[in-house]
């Protein structure tokens, strides 16, 4: 070994704030950027065009909508693809040309969810790929032949055409509409080799349905004309509620509710969202929401010091990812709530987690749920998960655990650092945190952003080490991991660890709205908006009084807004 | 807790939207140009062997000014640019542009590639310290939205480990961006992409009629739909910009197309895109990586003279580049340790002996295989001249040596783009920011503002709003 010949920048760095005007500015979705909804035509801030709708049930709720057009997001297209034609998997090698990375993946501004060149040819060769592979398999092919139909080759057709069609449109389809495609379905022998008539139109039909901007577009569109704001439609309402609680199209249940014009008052809509959130789709929905704002893609790329932590390796950091998955789905789909997030000691484990986080027992290789000490864990934060990856090699991160809190946690925006700042030292004597300390707390150029806004809350976790393991010293110094933060509505807190920090958190109203909002912008499927807040400002009341979070989505998507456009 | 103080921190969320970036300008527009220019950008990575003060020169020629096919040949056994001495006169050689962004925020990789061909910085990395995503268009964007026909985009290109669409450590180095935050997910099989502009996978001429009929079929009928939501009398500006978007990508098999690519190397794309005996993907396969660039110069070279499309960029390599090349009969160790000069990805390890030279025979190696590409566009040939006269094709890297400096990135430049580079020449540009060469190159492609003047603020606005001089006529 010797030393190397450059100081080389390796793929880690320390971030730092610059101390101007470093004002902490509240945000949503921290996992990207944060931009306006779609539906008003792009960039304008919320306020322009002030609604005329005047919600009739006594709520002073206004929630703007999203795109009127609102392309699937990919993981939509796949959930509604395999539903359409009751598939458990969908063929291997489809890709999709990736989209944007606007906030949540359903954000429909500006272009990022725009049909272009490259992902309409993606959308034709998956259909044509999808259409062969359904047509090609006759288990595949009965699945899809309504029941008792008859015989003649158009009167079958004509049968087949209208099912799929009303599924993949998530509407009913008109005389004309089925003509359409009916008339595409003749073409099938001229169109496609070594199939009979039937199912070379059957494939045809099936490529086109899948390609159909009704298919690929969730529209809102009302009866007749309409601008500015109006009512949506019964259909319009179940494809609402189930891509936005279920990310894929309305199942059976909720078109038949459609189809009775069930889905125009709260109550019926509460009935089919307690029921959809019961569903595995919604559970794998709400994951896909969680897996974005709490940014746990980036836990596959944890890399760290292997001979200073021999038990993190490499298959580590996607346990850390399952860990996580698991502790958010069984909060949610018990009925816990916000708080539960950030304040349960129950987690999930396997045995090598489990001798991360010292637990005494018996572990196979599953995950099974596990107690841990509620002196020393309480929540999503205390996690190896987010301990791990907000940490060096070989340290704690105090900067990015601190900016973490206030993005993720709060939605309170930092401004980005400044262009020269130099990683925080890795080496030197004392303890991690007199390191970040002296490199940007008081007295520093970093004073401004860091001493007051960010390492506070990063140094609250100081009791974790850099793989997420319980710590009293730090190189033989007590671990010194108290702060004090001023940026809650309710004031200046005080310290003394991570947990004081976290029982603050999670009883501040600040998070509450926090998550709350980034909630309300996935089911409304577009960004941030203004005045968010205030349509939000009892459910956080509700939600700070022990409200479940299955339940104040269900207040969300019973709100007449939900049932209505709103640019 | 005070409600008027939290309903004052409701309020609050007012500033929360950020500006929705300009993206409705990325909606390609078909523009007439009279004699069209093509300009491909390669980037590869770890950058290369040059005296930056620690190490010897072993990239650049002895001298700046005027380059001769003599001088540049006596440099070949020592220089990597010298083994492009067959092109001396269409050759540009640009040392002393700098990063535009020099101090990483991200893994220096990914902050090089962000930045290289966007001009702009990477954005937090929210996904891991390789997950930062750069922050507007690149210029192979820029110029295929303002010269293609049809909206079509560049061709995105890539030879490397990781598959495309990865993310983190496992991402192929995205380099083009179709805007800000939206990297494009390159193509890592020349068949795949071939197979893409054609509109079909391969087959004899009835297959290829019968497919296209079928789409055409199937075409008029996704036409119709979107033709009779867009007659709808209550569509907003953002709805209609969004059909119409949806109905311009909507595109035919295109049967007339001549400019062909010979049978065998057809067929050579179409083995590349299989599995090997060991079932890995034969495009991330290292040993298959020097044919592999080969046919995506190919292809390259192909789509120009189709005029398929008038930007191209190809990364060689990933968000670093590990590969372990075989010279002389010698499997090296990856090439991302031998840029470090230590057996390691970090810095810790042990020394790798010739480290140094080891590199620059690696330096050598990639500006042969970027000779093959000069070799493909000089012998397309057409009226107008050879692609080599009505193109350009510009080498750089995502970092300019093993240290991961962003000073004096490598620019080799190589094609006289209608006339309009000036080219025969190495210049010093003396540590300039590289969004002024960017700028350079946009005049070159013939891109310019909307009233004619030359393009100078390509890439972030903080940037200074100049081109480079003496690049262009």
């Amino acid at each position: 070994m010797r030393a190397p010949k450059f100081r080389l920048i390796v793929c880690s760095f320390a971030i730092a704030v610059a101390a101007a005007a470093c004002t902490g500015k509240i945000t949503t979705h921290g996992g990207g950027e944060q931009v306006d909804g779609g539906g008003g035509g792009g960039g304008g801030s919320a306020g322009k065009g002030s609604p005329s709708f005047e919600p009739s049930e006594g709520s002073t709720d206004a929630i703007v909508s999203g795109a009127r057009f609102a392309r699937l997001t990919h993981f939509q297209w796949q959930n509604a693809v395999k539903d359409l034609l009751l598939l458990k998997a969908l063929p291997a090698g489809l890709t999709l040309q990736r989209d944007a990375v606007l906030g949540f993946d359903n954000n429909n501004a500006g272009s990022a969810l725009d049909v272009s060149f490259d992902l309409r040819g993606d959308y034709e060769r998956a259909a044509e790929t999808i259409a062969a592979f359904v047509v090609g398999d006759p288990v595949a092919k009965m699945r899809l032949m309504p029941r008792d139909s008859p015989t003649a080759l158009e009167a079958k057709a004509r049968l087949v055409i209208r099912s799929l069609a009303e599924r993949a449109y998530r509407r009913p389809v008109d005389a004309a509409e089925v003509d359409e495609l009916w008339n595409l379905f003749k073409q099938g022998p001229n169109l496609i080799t070594g199939r009979d008539a039937f199912d070379a139109g059957l494939e045809v039909v099936i490529s086109a349905v899948l390609q159909s901007p009704a298919f690929l577009y969730k529209m809102e569109l009302g009866e007749g004309q309409n601008t500015g704001s109006f009512a949506l439609t019964n259909f319009e309402v179940a494809s609402r509620l189930s891509f936005a609680l279920t990310d894929t199209m309305p199942d059976d249940e909720l078109l038949a509710a459609a189809r009775a014009g069930e889905l125009t008052d709260a109550e019926h809509i509460r009935t089919q969202a307690q029921r959809l959130l019961k569903t595995p789709a919604a559970r794998a929905s709400a994951a896909h929401f969680h897996e974005q704002l709490f940014r746990l893609a980036g836990l596959d790329q944890i890399e760290k010091d292997v001979k200073a932590f021999p038990a993190f390796d490499s298959a580590t950091p996607a346990l850390l990812k399952e860990e996580a998955r698991l502790f958010l789905d069984h909060i949610v789909a018990n009925q816990g709530t916000p708080r539960d997030l950030l304040t349960s000691s129950e987690t999930f484990v396997n045995a090598k987690l489990a001798a991360i986080y010292g637990l005494s027992g018996t572990f196979t290789n599953t995950f099974q749920k596990a107690p841990l000490d509620p002196q020393q864990r309480r929540g999503l934060l205390t996690q190896l998960g987010f301990l791990a990856k907000n940490a060096g090699a070989k340290d704690p991160d105090p900067i990015h655990r601190g900016v973490f809190v206030s993005e993720v946690i709060l939605c309170k925006t930092l401004p980005p650092p400044a262009a020269n700042v130099k990683p925080v030292p890795t080496m030197g004597g004392g303890t991690n945190r007199a390191r970040v300390e002296a490199h940007t707390g008081k007295g520093t150029c970093g004073a401004t952003c860091h001493a007051t806004l960010i390492n506070p809350l990063g140094y609250a976790f100081e009791s974790y080490d850099a793989i997420g393991r319980w710590r009293t010293t730090d190189s033989g110094t007590p671990v010194d991991a108290s702060g004090a933060y001023e940026e809650l509505a309710s004031g200046k807190v005080s310290f003394d660890n991570g947990l004081d920090l976290v029982e603050a958190l999670a009883g501040s109203s600040d998070y509450h709205a926090c998550y709350l909002s980034n909630w309300l912008q996935y089911l409304f499927a577009r960004g941030a908006r203004d005045d968010d807040g205030l349509a939000l400002e009892r459910l956080v009341d509700d939600s700070l009084a022990g409200t479940s979070v299955q339940e104040s989505l269900t207040s969300l998507v019973t709100n007449p807004a939900f049932r209505r456009y709103l640019p | 807790m005070k409600a008027v103080s939290r309903r004052k921190v409701l309020r609050g969320w007012a500033g929360a939207t950020l500006a929705l970036p300009a993206l409705d300008i990325f909606e390609g527009k078909a523009k007439a140009a009279t004699k069209p220019t093509y300009a491909v950008f390669v980037v590869g990575c770890n950058g290369v062997v040059q005296n930056l003060g620690e190490e010897p020169e072993m990239f650049w020629p002895s001298t700046t000014g005027a380059l001769t096919t003599a001088k540049l040949e006596a440099d070949a056994k020592s220089r990597a640019t010298g083994r492009l001495s067959r092109f001396a006169s269409k050759l540009l050689l640009v040392r002393g542009v700098n990063q535009s962004f020099l101090s990483p925020r991200a893994c220096s990789h990914t902050w090089g590639d962000n930045q290289c061909l966007t001009a702009t910085p990477g954005s937090e990395d929210k996904d891991g310290p390789a997950s930062s995503l750069a922050q507007g268009e690149s210029i192979d964007h820029r110029i295929a939205r303002e010269k293609n026909a049809n909206g079509r985009g560049p061709l995105v290109l890539h030879a490397g480990r990781n598959s495309t669409g990865g993310k983190g450590y496992g991402n192929p180095g995205y380099v083009s961006y179709k805007g800000p935050m939206q990297p494009h997910s390159p193509d890592s099989s020349p068949w795949a992409a071939y197979t893409r502009i054609v509109g079909l996978a391969g087959g004899n001429a009835d297959a290829l009629k019968l497919v296209a009929t079928r789409r055409k079929s199937v075409n008029d009928f996704v036409r119709s739909q979107i033709k009779r939501l867009q007659s709808r009398a209550d569509l907003s500006a953002e709805d209609k910009r969004r059909l119409d978007a949806h109905f311009t990508a909507i595109r035919d098999i295109e049967l007339g197309m001549t400019a062909g690519l010979p049978s065998t190397t057809l067929k050579e794309m179409e083995a590349m895109d299989g599995k090997d005996a060991n079932m890995r993907l034969k495009v991330h396969v290292d040993a298959h990586r020097d044919a592999l660039v080969r046919l995506h110069m190919d292809l390259i070279a192909f789509a120009f003279a189709g005029d398929i499309t008038r930007s191209a960029s190809l990364k060689v390599g990933d968000n670093n580049d590990g590969i372990s090349f075989v010279l002389d009969g010698v499997t090296l160790p990856s090439f991302h340790m031998i840029s470090h000069r230590v057996m390691s990805d970090g810095s810790d390890g042990d020394p790798i002996p010739n480290a140094v030279e080891t590199h620059a025979r690696i330096d050598r190696l990639l500006m042969d295989q970027f000779g093959y590409l000069g070799d493909k566009l000089a012998a397309s040939t057409s009226p107008d001249g050879s692609l080599l006269d009505r193109g350009f094709a510009v080498w750089t890297n995502q970092i300019a040596n093993g240290a991961h400096d962003g000073r004096s990135l490598p620019y080799v430049i190589l094609g006289a783009a209608n006339g309009r580079l000036k080219t025969g020449r190495f210049m010093d540009a003396g540590g300039v920011s590289h969004n002024q060469l960017m700028n350079a190159l946009l005049a070159a492609a013939d891109v310019t503002k909307p009233g004619g003047a030359p393009v100078d603020d390509f890439g972030d606005a903080g940037l200074p709003k100049r081109v480079l001089p003496d690049i262009v006529v």
